[in-house]
C-alpha cells in the first residue's frame, strides 16, 4: 500500500531523534515532566509529517512547478519579473519564522521598526526570486551568482556585520519556512521543465539565491542604524512555558494558516489566468493544500509543545551537571538525526532523485546532509560554551562553499546551496535553538550573541558537505567512464 | 538502412522494485534498461478523490536481441514484483493479439483526466510518465532560451477488445476538445503480464 509506505518513511525519518532523546532521559538526563510533553510532541510530530509529505507531493511542489512554467510562459520579461517579484514578497511576508526573526532584530536594536523590516525582507526575496528567473534563463553560472553575492555579503558584514552578524546569517535560513521552501524549489524545476537545455542544472538553486537576499538587507539595514546594546533582550529566551496542548495547537493553527493563505490565493488566481487546470486537477489540489496546512499545523504544535522545552532543559542541565565534554559529540548526533525530521528536507531529497531519475540516491544525499548538519550543531555547541565569534566559522565556511562550486558539477551547486535554505527548517530554528540557548545560558555565554547564529551555520554546512559529495560523484563517473572505453577497446 | 532485430520489453513496478528485477534480468542475459520515473493510480476510488491515489511507479525498458533467455512472465516469478510487464513485437508471428497498448501524449497536467475516462470505458489502470515536446518553428524564443511545452503521457494497456471504447474516452475529454490538446494512438502487444496480487495495476 502506498499510504502505508509513506507512514512507514516518516515513521522512520523521525525514529532517531526519538530514540536519541528517550536514551539520554533514561541514561544521563531525566527530562521529567518534560518527557510525556516531548512523546506526545514525537506523535504530533509523526502525523503532522506525514500529512506534510502528502501535501507537499499533491500541492505545493506540482504548484511551485507549474508556477514557475507559467511565469516563462506568457514570454514576458516584465510580467515575469513582476509576478515573480509579488509571489516572494507576498508569501515571504506571511512566513511566521519572519515575524520571529523580526522580533529578535528589535530586541538587539529597538530603533528598527518592525513592519519596516518585515516588508524589506519581503521585498529582498521579491528581489532575489526575480534574480533566480533571471539568472536560469540567462544562463549565467551559478558560481559567479554566488561568489558576488557572498562576496559583498562579507564585505558589507565586514565593514558593518557588528551586532548584527549573527542575526544575518541566521535571517537567510529562517526566513525560509516549511511552506514557502518546497515551492521556491520547485519554481526553478519548473523552470527548468519547459527550458530547453534546462536539465543540465536540473533547475536547482532558487532556494539558494532567495536565502541571499534576506542577509544583504538585514546587513545593509545595520549600516543606517545608530548603536544600541542589548541588555535585558535576553532574559527572557528560552524561558520554560509549560502551556497547554491546546493553546499552542490554536496559536500554530493561526501561523499556519497566515503563511497558507497567501499560497492559495496565488493558486485560485493563477488557476483561470495560466494553469488553466481541469476540475479534477484543481480539486486534487486543493486536498493538497488541506494536507500540507493540517500537516504543517499538527508539526509546529509538536515541535512547540514537546521539543523546545526538553531542547533547553537538556542543553541547560547538559552543562549544569557537568556533561559538557559529551555534548559536544552529542550534538553533532542531534545535528545529523535532525535533518531526516526537516519537513522541507525531505521534499528537497526526493526532488533531487525525481530530477536525476534514480541516478542520484537519496540515501546518499541524506548521509552527506547529515554529516553538514551534525558538524553545524557541534560548532554552535562549541560557540555557546566557549562564546566563540561567528566570524571563525562563517568566514571559512562560505569561502569553502564558494571555492568548492568552482570544482562541483553545477547541479550540485545548486542542490548544495538549496539544502542550505532546506536543513535549516523548523526543527532546527525551534528544538536545537533552544538547546544551544539552554547550553548557553548554562555556560554563562550571552546566548543573543553566541546561541543565536545557529541556524546561519545550518544553512552554510551543507552547502560544503552537498558540493562534496558533487565532487565525489563526479570523479567516480569519470572514472568508470574510463573503465568503459578500456573495456571497449 | 538496417534495423536491429529485436523487441521491446517494458516491466512497470512499484518504485523501488526496479534495480531488483533489473539485476534478475541481466543475470538472464539482458544488457541493460532504461528506467524512468512515473505515477500510477491507486484502485481505490476513494483514495483518487480525495488526491492520494498517485502511485510511484518505475518503468524499464529492455530492448532484447535474442540473446535474452526470459519473457514476461518469468518477472512474474519473481513474486516480490506488483505492477506489469509487456512485450512490443514489431515482427508478425501469425498470434491473434489479446492486448493493445495505447498511447496518449497530452498537455501537461491532463494526464488524470486522460486516465479517468478510460477507468470509465472499463479498463483497469494507467501510468504517466512527465516529458517535453521540442515546440515548433513558431515558438518565439525568450531571452535567447528555447522554449518547449511540457506533456504527460499516459500508457495503457487494455484487452483488444475494448481498445477502439477507450480510445474515444479518452478522446471524449472535455478539457482536450481543443485542436492540438495531444494525440493518442494503438500499438500491438504481443505478450502482457500482471505482475502482484490484484492491486497491481
Amino acid at each position: 500500500m502506498e499510504l502505508l509506505r509513506k507512514f512507514k518513511e516518516t515513521f522512520f525519518s523521525i525514529l532517531p531523534i526519538v530514540v536519541f532523546v528517550v536514551i539520554i532521559n533514561f541514561l544521563l538526563i531525566p527530562l521529567g515532566d518534560l518527557f510525556p510533553r516531548f512523546l506526545t510532541g514525537s506523535l504530533l510530530l509523526f502525523v503532522g509529517l506525514t500529512l506534510f509529505s502528502f501535501g507537499a507531493d499533491v500541492a505545493l511542489v506540482p504548484f511551485g512547478e507549474r508556477l514557475g512554467s507559467a511565469l516563462v510562459k506568457k514570454r514576458s520579461i516584465p510580467l515575469m519579473l513582476v509576478i515573480g517579484f509579488f509571489i516572494g514578497f507576498i508569501i515571504t511576508i506571511a512566513e511566521p519564522d519572519v515575524t520571529v526573526l523580526a522580533d529578535q532584530v528589535v530586541d538587539i536594536n529597538p530603533a528598527v521598526n518592525k513592519t519596516v523590516f518585515i516588508l524589506l525582507i519581503g521585498l529582498s526575496i521579491g528581489l532575489f526570486l526575480d534574480l533566480g528567473f533571471f539568472r536560469t534563463l540567462k544562463r549565467w553560472p551559478m558560481k559567479w551568482v554566488y561568489l558576488i553575492g557572498y562576496g559583498l555579503i562579507f564585505i558589507l558584514a565586514a565593514l558593518f556585520g557588528g551586532e548584527f552578524l549573527s542575526v544575518s546569517f541566521d535571517s537567510g535560513g529562517a526566513t525560509t519556512g516549511p511552506m514557502t521552501v518546497p515551492v521556491i524549489l520547485a519554481l526553478g524545476i519548473g523552470v527548468s521543465h519547459i527550458v530547453s537545455g534546462g536539465e543540465k542544472e536540473g533547475g536547482f538553486g532558487f532556494v539558494g539565491v532567495a536565502s541571499m537576499g534576506p542577509i544583504l538587507i538585514v546587513l545593509v539595514l545595520s549600516i543606517f542604524l545608530p548603536d544600541a546594546s542589548s541588555s535585558a533582550a535576553s532574559s527572557d529566551l528560552g524561558a520554560i512555558g509549560m502551556t497547554s496542548l491546546t493553546s499552542v495547537l490554536l496559536f500554530c493553527l493561526k501561523e499556519t494558516a497566515d503563511a497558507i493563505v497567501p499560497l492559495l490565493a496565488i493558486f485560485l488566481l493563477f488557476q483561470p489566468l495560466f494553469f488553466k487546470g481541469s476540475a479534477r486537477w484543481v480539486i486534487k489540489m486543493l486536498f493538497g493544500f488541506v494536507y500540507t496546512f493540517v500537516g504543517v499545523t499538527l508539526f509546529l504544535t509538536g515541535v512547540k509543545y514537546g521539543y523546545i522545552n526538553a531542547g533547553t532543559y537538556l542543553g541547560h542541565q547538559m552543562i549544569v551537571q557537568g556533561y559538557g565534554g559529551i555534548l559536544i559529540p552529542l550534538a553533532f548526533v542531534i545535528g545529523a538525526v535532525i535533518v531526516f525530521a526537516e519537513p522541507s528536507v525531505q521534499v528537497l531529497v526526493k526532488q533531487v532523485e525525481t530530477v536525476s531519475a534514480g541516478h542520484i540516491k537519496k540515501s546518499l544525499v541524506y548521509v552527506f546532509l547529515a554529516v553538514g548538519v551534525g558538524l553545524s550543531v557541534a560548532f554552535s555547541i562549541i560557540r555557546a560554551m566557549y562564546g566563540i565569534s561567528m566570524w571563525y566559522f562563517i568566514g571559512p565556511g562560505y569561502f569553502l562553499a564558494v571555492l568548492l562550486s568552482f570544482f562541483c558539477p553545477q547541479m550540485f551547486t545548486g542542490i548544495a546551496f538549496d539544502s542550505g535554505g532546506v536543513a535549516s527548517g523548523p526543527m532546527s530554528t525551534s528544538f536545537v535553538l533552544a538547546l544551544a540557548i539552554g547550553t548557553s545560558m548554562g555556560s554563562g555565554t550571552d546566548p543573543m550573541s553566541d546561541a543565536f547564529g545557529l541556524v546561519g551555520l545550518i544553512a552554510m554546512m551543507p552547502i560544503v558537505t552537498v558540493q562534496i559529495l558533487g565532487i565525489i560523484v563526479q570523479i567516480k563517473e569519470r572514472k568508470s567512464m574510463k573503465q568503459q572505453e578500456r573495456s571497449q577497446k | 538502412m538496417k534495423y536491429l532485430e529485436g523487441r521491446l520489453l517494458a516491466i512497470c513496478v512499484k518504485k523501488g522494485q526496479c534495480d531488483a528485477a533489473i539485476g534478475w534480468a541481466k543475470t538472464h542475459g539482458a544488457k541493460g534498461a532504461t528506467v524512468m520515473y512515473s505515477r500510477s493510480f491507486s484502485s481505490h476510488g476513494f483514495l483518487r478523490a480525495i488526491g492520494l491515489g498517485d502511485v510511484e511507479m518505475e518503468l524499464a525498458v529492455f530492448l532484447q536481441e535474442g540473446t535474452e533467455d526470459f519473457q514476461c512472465s518469468d518477472f512474474q516469478k519473481m513474486g516480490n514484483l506488483t505492477g506489469f510487464a509487456l512485450v512490443l513485437d514489431r515482427k508478425e508471428n501469425g498470434m491473434k493479439k489479446e492486448f493493445k497498448l495505447i498511447t496518449a501524449i497530452v498537455n501537461k497536467g491532463f494526464g488524470d483526466d486522460v486516465a479517468e475516462a478510460a477507468r470509465n470505458a472499463g479498463s483497469i489502470g494507467a501510468t504517466v510518465l512527465g516529458a517535453r515536446g521540442t515546440g515548433t518553428a513558431e515558438d518565439a524564443k525568450f531571452l535567447n532560451v528555447v522554449l518547449v511545452p511540457e506533456k504527460d503521457v499516459v500508457f495503457l494497456v487494455c484487452p483488444e477488445s475494448i481498445s477502439e471504447k477507450v480510445v474515444t474516452a479518452i478522446r471524449g475529454v472535455k478539457e482536450l476538445s481543443a485542436e492540438g490538446s495531444g494525440v493518442v494512438f494503438q500499438s500491438e502487444v504481443s505478450e502482457f503480464v500482471k505482475l502482484g496480487g490484484p492491486k497491481a495495476e
